[in-house]
């Protein structure tokens, strides 16, 4: 299996996607930490995020295109099946919302139905 | 298509019910993006989390189709998939920008890497070429689906939101999977020939689900500044077979039956 390689497919391929948004002075200590991305596979236990200087790197390099090589032999590959619109980011109003979590569980097994494990 | 000849009646019922099911959800994770795709809209979240939303609507419709082709093809009988209904999750208490931010979370950054995961094994697996041929068109949609959650969480976080999304954690990972997912294997039921369908024996499935929580999941939230640890703990508790180590964060179940 090769689910280690996902990490940087998913998390770091849709992070650089709305890298910037939001941020700035209003920005939390808690917030996303700088991500980089790494050549080839990252570390994915230590891997941090690093974003506008990865969003070329990572969605138009291979982001958009090669992450299937990871998965598919490239023999079967189409060129372009994979297309992620990545447009200008979007800055809106900061809206922290509320922070509890007390009746979450009342929702458990919603998205079982959606899970295919 | 023909039928496979190289399942029995049996393999094949099995493999029916698999794709049957799968279309089921992908109507119901249609619906879901519609309705989330308007929600982001409304809150202004990033335009290309809308646009991705808007576009993963329509993925999972097709989803549908190639779904219910394939149940069709090993023989299921159940007609049309009726559409399910898409009810919103997450904490009442929150705020509706919190609320949205979990629920986005819980079905593409947590689901959707998980589907993710398993399509690919399965497309590794697969020896049926329409099989095949569908996983790995159902893999590209849904590392989209993930990559949009990632992308909100992101955008999200740098406004200083998501602050109740590790106390959450526990039950938002309860909710993916079924109750029998860690239950003992019953090897008569058994049939390594499935996966050649499409469908992985459920020890690969509950390694699969593990790994992408350790290794994608969790690193992913805590590179947001999300603590995982109430997560790793579920699954700890979860792969020990620790009874009721499900049950015991998730409340009342409603999951389907695959």
């Amino acid at each position: 299996m090769r689910i280690d390689k996902l990490f940087k497919v998913l998390v770091v391929g849709g992070s650089v996607l709305t890298a910037g948004c939001g941020g700035g002075a209003g920005a939390p200590p808690g917030g996303s930490r700088a991500m980089t991305v790494e050549a080839d596979v990252p570390d994915a236990a230590s891997a941090q995020v690093d974003a506008p200087a990865a969003r070329d790197a990572s969605v138009r390099a291979d982001g958009v295109s090669s992450w299937m090589s990871w998965f598919v032999d490239p023999v079967e590959e189409d060129a372009g099946v994979a297309e992620v619109d990545v447009a200008p980011a979007d800055v809106g109003p900061a809206d922290v919302g509320a922070d509890a979590q007390d009746d979450a569980s009342a929702d458990a097994g919603v998205l079982a139905w959606l899970s295919w494990v | 298509m023909s039928a496979p000849r190289d399942l029995d009646e049996r393999g094949r019922g099995l493999v029916a019910g698999v794709w049957a099911f799968r279309a089921r959800s992908e109507r119901e994770a249609a619906s879901r993006f519609e309705r989330l795709a308007a929600q982001l809209e409304a809150e202004d979240a990033a335009a290309v989390v809308v646009a991705m939303a808007k576009r993963a609507e329509d993925d999972e419709v097709r989803h549908v189709e190639i779904c219910a082709e394939l149940a069709a093809r090993y023989g299921h009988r159940g007609g049309a998939v009726a559409s399910e209904p898409a009810g919103e999750i997450g904490p009442r208490s929150a705020g509706s920008r919190e609320r949205l931010l979990y629920e986005v979370v819980a079905f593409c950054a947590v689901t959707e890497s998980i589907n993710s995961a398993l399509m690919m094994v399965s497309h590794e697996r697969a020896t049926d070429p329409a099989v095949r041929s569908a996983v790995r068109e159902i893999l590209r949609d849904e590392v989209t689906h993930a990559r949009l959650g990632w992308a909100h969480l992101a955008a999200e976080r740098a406004r200083g939101g998501g602050a109740g999304l590790a106390a959450g954690l526990p039950a938002m990972l309860s909710g993916t999977v079924r109750d029998d997912l860690f239950a003992p294997v019953d090897e008569a039921l058994a049939d390594p020939r499935l996966a050649g369908h499409g469908e992985l024996p459920r020890e690969v499935r509950v390694e699969v689900f593990a790994r992408t929580l350790e290794s994608v999941v969790f690193p992913g939230l805590e590179a947001h500044g999300v603590d995982a640890s109430a997560g790793r703990a579920w699954l700890a508790r979860a792969r020990s077979g620790a009874s009721g180590a499900i049950e015991t964060v998730g409340g009342p179940r409603t999951s389907g039956r695959r």
